[in-house]
């Protein structure tokens, strides 16, 4: 199967600003969000996304929204799966937070203890 | 005529109603001279609000600068005089040259757009750590989530106030209270529209008997309600409010008439006051004390 795997602070730092190194506002997540959508769109033979947090400081309430939980609102249909990888323990609680707003949660994929897809509840 | 108003001692949150209360009686094209000759201190919250407190003037106000060296060098090393000269005629001399307040974790500091948000958030990532740590005894996850609280507060600013504002955070003991433990303390305050104002600009919201300031504040910080429709929004205010509470914090936010804090048993203060002196925009503090092992 193959794999798009999306290093998201490169994303940060080509899509917004070469000196940025933090998730934080809104803007700077939609922009984060456009340009995974693209990677998305020009990878559309792979199944699974991996979208790697691993490099990123912190993320906020608002980027955790753009990124996350309308990335995966917008392909409920669940081409491509995402999965999240990479994440702290500060960015899995602003993503569980924003998640829950949407009717969906965190869970461990494949039993990858730094792996997760969200689901609906 | 110039309507003199005299700064307290002590100026936080809580004394600087006793600037508020004669202001909300004058209009708001009346010469006003804040007069801090005899200040003393002031947190985050008093020389923030007090850069506000002049943004709401029609007239330029004058502002006698504090006569003890010690506390106006304090003020200027805060960053306070840099935004102050624009917005104030300033009476007195400045203290020139600059020295590091190991306590000033972020000078006053402008917050206008999305890349201030940024900046903010990366100047205070370094510093924040070692203080949370070591002076707070916070376990270091503190610093992401104290980052993020800093981050959320000034987006508010951003994203509803329609106008700038201002963000310090500083850390210092507490003489008196908490038995002389260290606090840190975010202000970010701003004079745009308030919740008020910004809940109401929301398309098909629903009208209800009761409507205020003490209402708005409760709808945004305990309920998450933003004027935006998107569900996803007005998650900020409500995810800092959860994280002051494991850190044993207080929370307040003042928007036009009211005050609503989350009070922590450590405090005494009420959790909403209303019919307080009108001042426009949202001012907020996040208050974190040392942890103390029970």
């Amino acid at each position: 199967m193959m794999k798009n795997h999306i290093d998201v602070s490169s994303v940060l730092r080509s899509a917004v600003s070469e000196s940025y190194s933090n998730l934080v506002t809104r803007p700077t997540g939609v922009a984060v969000r456009v340009y995974i959508e693209k990677q998305v769109l020009a990878a559309s033979d792979c199944a699974v996304t991996v979208i790697d947090f691993s490099s990123v400081g912190m993320m906020d309430f608002s980027c955790a929204d753009e990124i996350v939980a309308k990335l995966v609102m917008q392909h409920e249909n669940g081409t491509p799966t995402f999965v999240f990888s990479g994440l702290s323990e500060s960015h899995i609680e602003a993503i569980d937070v924003v998640l829950e707003r949407h009717g969906m949660s965190l869970v461990s994929h494949e039993a990858d203890s730094n792996s997760y897809i969200a689901v609906t509840h | 005529m110039t309507n003199v108003i005299t700064v307290p001692p002590s100026l936080d949150d809580a004394t600087f109603e006793q600037i508020l209360e004669p202001l909300s009686r004058l209009q708001p094209d009346d010469k006003v001279l804040i007069d801090a000759r005899h200040a003393r201190w002031a947190s985050p919250y008093g020389l923030t609000a007090l850069l506000t407190l002049a943004q709401t003037r029609l007239e330029r106000p004058s502002l006698a600068i504090p006569e003890a060296d010690e506390t106006s060098s304090y003020w200027a090393r805060a960053g306070f005089f840099r935004y102050a000269a624009d917005l104030y005629e300033i009476l007195g001399t400045v203290p020139r040259g600059r020295q590091n307040d190991p306590g000033v974790l972020l000078e006053v500091t402008p917050v206008n757009a999305s890349e201030d948000v940024h900046t903010v958030v990366d100047k205070v990532q370094q510093r924040a750590q070692s203080i949370l740590v070591n002076e707070l005894k916070l376990d270091a996850t503190a610093t992401m989530r104290f980052t993020m609280a800093l981050s959320e507060t000034c987006q508010n600013i951003v994203e509803h106030a329609e106008r700038g504002g201002w963000v310090a955070v500083n850390s210092y003991r507490w003489q008196k209270r908490l038995g002389g433990r260290r606090v840190l303390v975010i202000a970010v305050c701003d004079a745009g529209v308030g919740f008020r104002k910004s809940l109401e600009s929301a398309v098909g919201r629903p009208r209800s008997d009761r409507w205020d300031d003490g209402m708005a504040l409760e709808e945004a910080v305990m309920r998450g309600v933003s004027r935006f429709r998107d569900t996803g929004r007005g998650q900020g205010l409500a995810g800092v409010r959860r994280f002051i509470g494991k850190w044993d914090g207080k929370f307040s936010v003042r928007s036009g008439t009211a005050r609503l804090a989350i009070v922590p048993t450590w405090d005494e203060d009420v959790p909403l006051q209303e019919n307080l002196p009108a001042f426009p925009g949202s001012q907020v503090q996040i208050t974190i004390p040392e942890r103390v092992d029970r």
